[in-house]
């Protein structure tokens, strides 16, 4: 095989393993049941104004603590507020804090990865040490410490959830970079003269993708767990602004009166945390047939 | 073995050390004057001005670095502005209770996981082995916090059965503090017995391939003797490494548990220190969780090498 047909093989390779696993993908239930749950999430999330049936704020003083009924259908809270109407505009911070978070820990672990894995040496030394430490401090733990030391905001949430979930893909996208470095196609594209930063991006990048999604899809559901938590510790979104952790952490001191202030928020969390759980393992068995 | 320990060491050492160096670093996240963060409400000049002395914030980043590192290694974590006690202090009272609750809840986590893990791996593809698919999903996305909740208004709201919250140290009464741990345990121990089923499913359907299991077959031998001596202990060798590992994610997962549950441990002291913006007291508990987490993963390594003969000589 000449060099060119290798990196051109291994360019055309990847697209038909993107079709086959698209393939693989509609054939696994976990996956698509995942799928359907978050798709009606991020529904309910972008549709909240036209799905909701009353304002997530507006106060209702004559209906404090009402048990569900017709017009409450999951009840309403301290204030008179109707629980779903919370409910579905709660489903806007939470999936963003999964998404968010997720989106801040890969812009930062995959470049590290990379780097780290590709050019070895020192450089390999430093940033797996930083991941080591990152690692050594558990995952809740730091995500509270950064958002108490950054300030309690929804954002503030994301971002120390994000950059404690950062370590997971540093060494992650490190292994599968040294796995991938020793492939013929990138011998082949060094002996072509391919500058670092096209080979990295062009060739290594593309080909250590695989397990980074599955990754990333598991640590949303995380994410939305921790973003929960967060909100439940008054260190996520604020009050007056939906959040499903929040409301817990309201729900709790009026369990004996309105048990319904806890117990549907909480159910939506974990139907959720369910739903990326799913497509994730879906996304593994494939991606990774083997795994299974 | 003693080789391995020293090898371990010296990679987990620096590694703790660069912790304490983020640890340190969070304080510069602090928007403004950190002598003003750290004196909370206090707003007398002479106190601040004690506060910036005290923690050399007038120095150069890595002076303080040095200064405030050299405290730590004689055990001085600060005194907490909230309680004006000194934090190693609070420390030592505190830590006992978290690991009475981690403890039980590892024995939950170990008596629902690994019973689950090996019956589905035993039972594969059957409705068993699906039901408890199921239950370790479930296990893996219910909020802790959300689930004790749930406990306390069923057993302590409705039913009155047990506490809904607080804490009885063991020797004021035994009785009363199981009775104060049975709830949180299972709370906290659930999302590792999930991990721990999952993982011995596995190990235990990766240990019933090997050709030692097959030659056993066709000996002959009985499938209980070929389950429970030959394919069971194999297969517990990754579980216990996990299980030790699993041990210092229970210490963190305790923040929530002991919140829900108000007991005074380690995690209940995060947050307090959190709400009341008692920043020394924040550090130290991320600080001593990383230290105990690195001295779990020392400990899981040597498990391993322990329990696997092939890697003990």
């Amino acid at each position: 095989m000449t060099t060119e047909t290798a990196v051109v093989s291994a360019t055309s390779a990847s697209q038909t393993g993107a079709l086959s696993v698209w393939r693989r993908l509609r054939r696994e239930p976990s996956a698509i049941i995942g799928a359907i749950i978050i798709g009606f999430f991020v529904a309910l999330a972008i549709f909240a104004p036209f799905i909701a049936p009353y304002d997530p704020n507006a106060s209702d003083w004559m209906a404090v603590r009402a048990a569900p009924s017709l017009a409450h259908l999951l009840g309403t809270d301290d204030l008179g507020r109707d629980v779903l109407s919370r409910v579905i505009y709660g489903a806007r911070a939470s999936l963003a804090a999964g998404v968010v978070s997720v989106l801040v820990a890969l812009a930062i672990g995959i470049p590290l990865g990379l780097v780290a894995g590709f050019f070895g040496g020192i450089l390999d030394m430093i940033i797996s040490r930083i991941a080591d430490a990152l690692l050594a401090c558990p995952f809740l733990v730091l995500a509270i410490a950064l958002a108490a030391f950054l300030g309690p905001s929804l954002e503030n949430a994301m971002i120390a959830i994000g950059i404690s979930a950062t370590p997971i893909f540093i060494r992650l996208t490190r292994a599968q970079t040294l796995v991938v470095r020793n492939e013929e196609y990138i011998s082949a594209a060094i002996s072509l003269g391919i500058g670092n930063v096209n080979l990295i991006t062009q060739h290594v990048l593309p080909n250590v993708l695989a397990p980074i999604i599955v990754q990333a899809t598991l640590t949303m559901a995380v994410a939305v767990l921790a973003e929960a938590s967060l909100a439940f510790l008054g260190l996520g979104q604020l009050p007056p602004a939906p959040s499903w952790g929040s409301m817990l952490d309201v729900a709790r001191q009026f369990l004996s009166e309105a048990p319904w202030m806890a117990l549907f928020p909480g159910l939506t969390i974990v139907v959720v945390v369910v739903g990326f759980n799913l497509l994730g393992d879906g996304l593994n068995d494939a991606l990774n047939p083997r795994s299974e | 073995m003693v080789g391995l320990l020293w090898r371990r060491l010296a990679v987990a050492i620096p590694t703790l050390l660069l912790v304490s160096m983020m640890v340190f670093s969070l304080q510069k996240l602090l928007p403004g004057d950190p002598a003003l963060a750290l004196a909370g409400e206090e707003r007398n000049p002479e106190v601040i001005e004690y506060l910036r002395e005290k923690y050399h914030f007038n120095d150069p980043i890595p002076v303080q670095y040095a200064h405030w590192l050299g405290s730590l290694l004689q055990g001085d974590f600060g005194t907490s502005i909230r309680t004006r006690l000194p934090i190693g202090q609070m420390l030592l009272e505190k830590l006992p209770v978290t690991i009475e609750l981690a403890v039980l809840s590892m024995l939950v986590a170990v008596a629902l996981g690994l019973p689950i893990g090996i019956i589905a791996a035993l039972k594969r593809g059957t409705s068993v082995d699906y039901g408890a698919s199921v239950l370790g999903l479930i296990g893996l996305s219910i909020p802790n916090f959300w689930l004790g909740i749930m406990l306390i208004l069923l057993f302590s709201v409705n039913l009155g059965w047990l506490p809904a919250g607080g804490y009885v140290p063991p020797w004021e009464g035994l009785w009363l503090n199981i009775k104060s741990m049975i709830m949180p345990s299972f709370v906290l121990g659930t999302g590792t017995a999930a991990i721990l089923m999952r993982h011995a499913r596995s190990a235990m359907l990766g240990s019933l391939k090997q050709d030692y299991i097959r030659t056993a077959r066709a000996k002959g031998v009985k499938e209980r003797i070929i389950v429970l001596r030959h394919a069971l202990p194999n297969a517990l060798i990754p579980v216990v490494t996990l299980g030790t590992l699993q041990f210092g994610e229970l210490l963190a997962g305790a923040v929530l548990t002991e919140q829900v549950f108000s007991i005074p441990g380690f995690g209940k002291m995060i947050v307090d220190g959190v709400f009341s913006r008692d920043y020394a007291v924040v550090q130290a508990v991320v600080l001593c969780t990383a230290a105990i987490f690195l001295l779990m993963s020392l400990l899981a390594d040597l498990a391993y090498v322990l329990l696997n003969p092939r890697l003990r000589g």
